[in-house]
């Protein structure tokens, strides 16, 4: 089995783009994760249909009992995260709770319980390229990084159940801990950049993350044509370069028309990249 | 003014509004939250002063302890596991101070663990601070809460790290105002309602920005004027990304009037 990881660095460089178009060359071959739980878009392409939906419960946050309490505000004095107020009564910020249990286990009243809350929603669904897990973490919410391990397995399970060998998780930005959990034991990181100066260095952080995790990665430079310099010191950087798109006009198009690049009129030229980066990773081996 | 530039979805032109209006409002703070890869060095080229470490708090066992479990016990985060020694995984800990207060043998201490750089300086009347997660590090609410306590002040503007989760929800909160930047296509109306929900709920106030708003067939573009209060529209224009990927901003020379409006609709 295999898991690809594709990762940017840089937001908005064409992972979700690329991935619903590799998906598709799979032809229910692959499972594909959308891996971006706070901000899901495959959905919007691939338009599933839902098989199964879970509830995700995040970690632990805090319940306030105000008929035990005292108002001491021992538990804003121990709270790290300045997520409770003890005002004439407690104020709590949920948004800044990071669910540590110092308040529920400090207080002298035993006023403080603790509650899992619903923090997002998983789907199981089939498309018309075959089987996609994807979530949502509700807005402003921790624990992606819980979220991702747990559709990474639902993943694991759906592949082995179908016989079916090669994941595709699409990404979020960034390089921080739903990044992580998305790269960790993958078997490659295809990393779709841009020529910008901006991509570049979001780019090197990210190969050493990659390298980090032990992790080999490969490069998509997209949007190419933009500056040919960049794209040559990209080429030139020792990372291996699996293909090269150039700007196209047509790739929202076949977005709003909920259809992958490959399912839209677009240059032959750029089917043809998408393609040979297909071969690769279709070779590559878990 | 105490604004904060945040999109949802990546790679709108957040880093570009937020240097581009401070480049126009001259004098005020700048704050580059977007600690995992931090970008607006590219385009404000400041003066470094100052490069700081910056420490998380983590605990080690400092002396031999009866191996109670209590620590164990306390830490919703598995950062302590306790067998026949006691192990501590640092990344997973955040910091809460909760095994050190409740061992019962004070068997526990504190040491620093460094998981981040500010950079600090200038340009002009700018001044420049940027946070930098060392690579590897899962966590950068602790970076980004750090940088808000410690060099915030009236006039600031903060270019956030896109998403819609933790790191998000930190970057905004000292904000009075939060632009929010998209993109006229499926991927940025998506993204953007997830994040005017946000931001809704820490109760800011907020104006919508379209970026690249003459891509598509131009449904999106009005979709989103009839949910959101649009305070401003960029064309999209190949020079504008060729400049970009040079690390050159050319809004201020070609919508300073346009952004200059918006600075007064933030007040």
């Amino acid at each position: 089995m295999k898991e690809i990881a594709i990762l940017s660095g840089k937001g908005g460089t064409g992972k979700s783009t690329l991935s619903l178009a590799l998906f598709g060359l799979f032809n229910k071959n692959a499972v594909i994760v959308d891996a971006d739980v706070d901000a899901p878009n495959l959905h919007l392409v691939l338009e599933p249909e839902i098989l199964k939906k879970e509830d995700f419960e995040g970690g632990y946050i805090p319940s306030f009992d105000s008929h035990n309490c005292s108002l001491c505000g021992l538990c804003e004095e121990v709270c790290r995260f300045d997520a409770i107020e003890v005002k004439e009564r407690i104020v709590f910020h949920p948004y800044l709770c990071e669910g540590c249990g110092f308040c529920w286990n400090v207080c002298p009243s035993g006023a403080i319980g603790k509650k899992r809350e619903k923090a997002g929603e998983i789907y199981i669904s089939n498309t018309r390229f075959g089987p996609l897990v994807h979530a949502r973490l509700f807005p402003g919410r921790e624990n992606s990084g819980k979220l991702v391990m747990k559709i990474r397995m639902l993943a694991k399970l759906i592949a082995s159940q179908k016989k079916i060998d090669t994941i595709l998780l699409d990404g979020p930005p960034g390089i921080g801990c739903p990044v992580i959990s998305t790269l960790t034991g993958c078997t490659y990181t295809l990393a779709i950049t841009e020529p910008s100066f901006s991509a570049l260095s979001d780019l090197d952080r990210l190969r050493s993350l990659s390298y980090h995790f032990g992790v080999e990665i490969g490069v998509v430079i997209n949007r190419w044509d933009l500056n040919i310099e960049i794209t040559k010191k990209i080429e030139e950087s020792g990372l291996p370069v699996i293909g090269k798109i150039p700007f196209s006009y047509k790739i929202v198009e076949a977005m709003v028309n909920k259809k992958t690049i490959l399912e839209w009129e677009i240059d032959e030229g750029i089917k043809k990249e998408v393609r040979k980066i297909w071969e690769y990773i279709s070779s590559l081996t878990g | 003014m105490k604004v904060a530039v945040g999109s949802g979805k990546g790679g709108t032109g957040k880093t570009l509004l937020s240097t581009a209006l401070s480049f126009i409002v001259k004098d005020c703070t700048f704050l580059d939250l977007d600690v995992e890869e931090p970008n607006s060095h590219f385009f404000i080229h400041p003066e470094i002063k100052k490069e700081e470490d910056f420490y998380i708090e983590v605990p080690y066992v400092a002396k031999e302890c009866s191996r109670c479990g209590k620590c164990a016990d306390v830490c919703e985060f598995n950062a302590i596991w306790v067998g026949n020694d006691v192990h501590v995984i640092d990344k997973l800990c955040h910091g809460c101070g909760s095994c050190i207060y409740f061992c019962p043998e004070s068997a526990l201490k504190t040491k620093k663990r460094k998981t981040g750089i500010v950079r600090i300086g200038e340009r002009g009347r700018i001044k420049f601070v940027q946070g930098v997660l060392m690579v590897s590090e899962p966590l950068s609410p602790p970076l980004i809460r750090h940088i808000i306590k410690n060099y915030k002040d009236d006039r600031f503007i903060i270019d956030c790290p896109p998403g819609n989760s933790c790191s998000f929800v930190h970057s905004i909160i000292p904000a009075d105002f939060v632009i929010l930047i998209t993109e006229p296509t499926p991927f940025g109306l998506e993204d953007l309602r997830g994040a005017v929900e946000v931001v809704k709920r820490l109760s800011k106030d907020f104006g919508v920005v379209i970026n690249r708003a003459t891509i598509g067939d131009g449904s999106i573009r009005e979709r989103m004027r009839r949910e959101f209060p649009v305070i401003l529209e960029i064309p999209y224009k190949r020079s504008i990304a060729e400049a970009y990927a040079r690390g050159e901003n050319v809004l201020p020379r070609m919508m300073g009037e346009e952004l200059r409006r918006v600075l007064e609709v933030i007040g």
